[in-house]
């Protein structure tokens, strides 16, 4: 059983391929999804071909899922801790960490910074709004509803471009998002936006009314 | 008694280490169904009056009185109070909001003074207002699709629309042309009597002066003279 991205190279079932550690060939008999090692594909064989191919009845890793159950003559990790052992796997993990938690902190500035240009742009017209009577209470309600309007429309299209992303990614691309991983990014912009909108807001409590009646329109 | 009375108004402002009074004790008297000009020369305090008699700024000293409350003695929160629900204001620019459409600006400014109405009662005084100021057929317009005469119309309609007691105009034909500044002022006369408000307006321009009943003329923060219209019209 082949992970299925060899797919992309042109493998079907019922394909034979050969090793040079393998006198015989190996017949495909189906594919499964996401069986990869240090980003390479992953080929599931025989424990009997495996002892062939390799004149050893010792095994090197079994993984276990769902237990704690040690085996003499093995060591035993935690799959985090197997993790680990993979070279250059948490350097990866660090630097693609990185990258996703700038690009998140980036583009939560730009969101807060948005909501807050977008109101102290209406400051004036703000202003015209308290010399009539409005309440701020009134106003914070006016702005926050913007802002959840805004929010919602966006993240449902920032949802949507990476679910059809994922979609048409190739296989070999390592990017998956999950719904978790949406759910909380979109919170996370959801609170920025927040944020944003309600730091304008007390700019917006102290704008004097007379100061944007003689500013010329709003 | 008067519907806005003013007494003994001072205002004064710090400018660095010197103290500079604006409005040394001005009295006046605002009836109802009476449109009253405040004119004078720039910095004679005419605008500062206006605006501390609709409770935009504070006074110094003296008293504002409306409804036998004192507003220079009131929480800011009951004036803003009062100046949503009795209050009426036109600027020397419309100030409408750019994204609403005249429609909306009325049903705003009746959610603004809390007036408790069925949405066909909204209805039917936004029509009966704009009918008032000849723009019911732009009900659905955007104030960038209007004429700066047709947005001062508007804008008159949204200072009315909550019935005000007392509505305050503040330039209202500054940015006018002639013929349009003639049309808004006529309006602003005839709502003032049809309502049965009372109406306070700041203007530069004499020509304006035939649609005032009073006119108060200020120097040096004083009102120097209080005349009737007979010596306008």
């Amino acid at each position: 059983m082949l992970d299925s991205s060899l797919k992309a190279e042109g493998i079907k079932v019922g394909d034979e391929l050969s090793s040079p550690l393998f006198e015989g060939t190996f017949k495909v008999i189906d594919f499964v999804d996401n069986k990869t090692f240090n980003h390479s594909p992953v080929a599931l064989i025989s424990q009997e071909t495996f002892e062939e191919m390799f004149r050893t009845d010792e095994w090197q890793l079994l993984y276990l899922p769902d237990t704690t159950e040690t085996i003499s003559s093995l060591q035993s990790f935690s799959k985090k801790e197997f993790l680990s052992t993979i070279p250059s796997y948490q350097a990866e993990q660090m630097t693609l960490n990185m990258i996703v938690w700038f690009l998140v902190v980036i583009s939560g500035m730009l969101f807060a910074i948005f909501f807050y240009m977008m109101n102290v742009q209406k400051i004036g017209m703000y202003g015209i709004l308290k010399a009539l009577g409005i309440r701020t209470s009134d106003l914070f309600k006016m702005m926050w509803s913007q802002m959840a309007m805004i929010t919602i429309i966006a993240l449902l299209i920032s949802t949507a471009i990476s679910q059809v992303f994922q979609y048409v990614a190739p296989d070999s691309m390592p990017y998956h998002l999950t719904l978790t991983t949406t759910l909380q990014l979109s919170l996370v912009f959801a609170v920025v936006g927040f944020i944003g909108s309600t730091l304008s807001g007390f700019q917006i409590k102290k704008i004097d009314p007379l100061q944007a009646i003689q500013q010329g329109e709003a | 008694m008067a519907q806005l009375q003013l007494e003994q108004i001072r205002k004064s402002f710090i400018n660095g280490e010197t103290e500079e009074e604006v409005l040394k004790g001005v009295d006046l008297a605002l009836e109802k169904g009476e449109v009253t000009a405040l004119v004078g020369a720039s910095g004679s305090g005419k605008s500062t009056l206006l605006t501390i008699a609709a409770g935009l700024q504070p006074l110094t000293s003296g008293k504002v009185i409306f409804e036998n409350q004192n507003l220079a003695e009131l929480r800011a929160e009951q004036v803003r109070a009062i100046r949503a629900r009795h209050f009426g204001f036109v600027f020397q620019s419309s100030h409408l909001v750019p994204f609403l459409t005249v429609r909306e600006q009325l049903s705003k400014m009746m959610d603004i003074a809390g007036m408790k109405s069925t949405k066909h009662e909204q209805e039917a005084q936004i029509h009966r207002i704009l009918d008032q100021v000849g723009m019911t057929h732009r009900l659905n317009a955007y104030p960038s699709s209007l004429s700066g005469g047709e947005k001062q119309r508007v804008a008159v309609a949204r200072a009315i629309i909550h019935n005000p007691k007392v509505l305050f105009a503040d330039e209202p034909t500054a940015s006018l042309d002639s013929k349009r500044s003639k049309d808004t002022m006529a309006l602003i006369q005839n709502v003032t009597k049809s309502l049965d408000m009372t109406t306070l307006t700041v203007t530069h321009d004499e020509e304006m002066l035939v649609y005032a009943d009073r006119v108060v003329t200020m120097k040096d923060g004083q009102a120097e003279s209080v005349e009737s219209v007979g010596r306008f019209s």
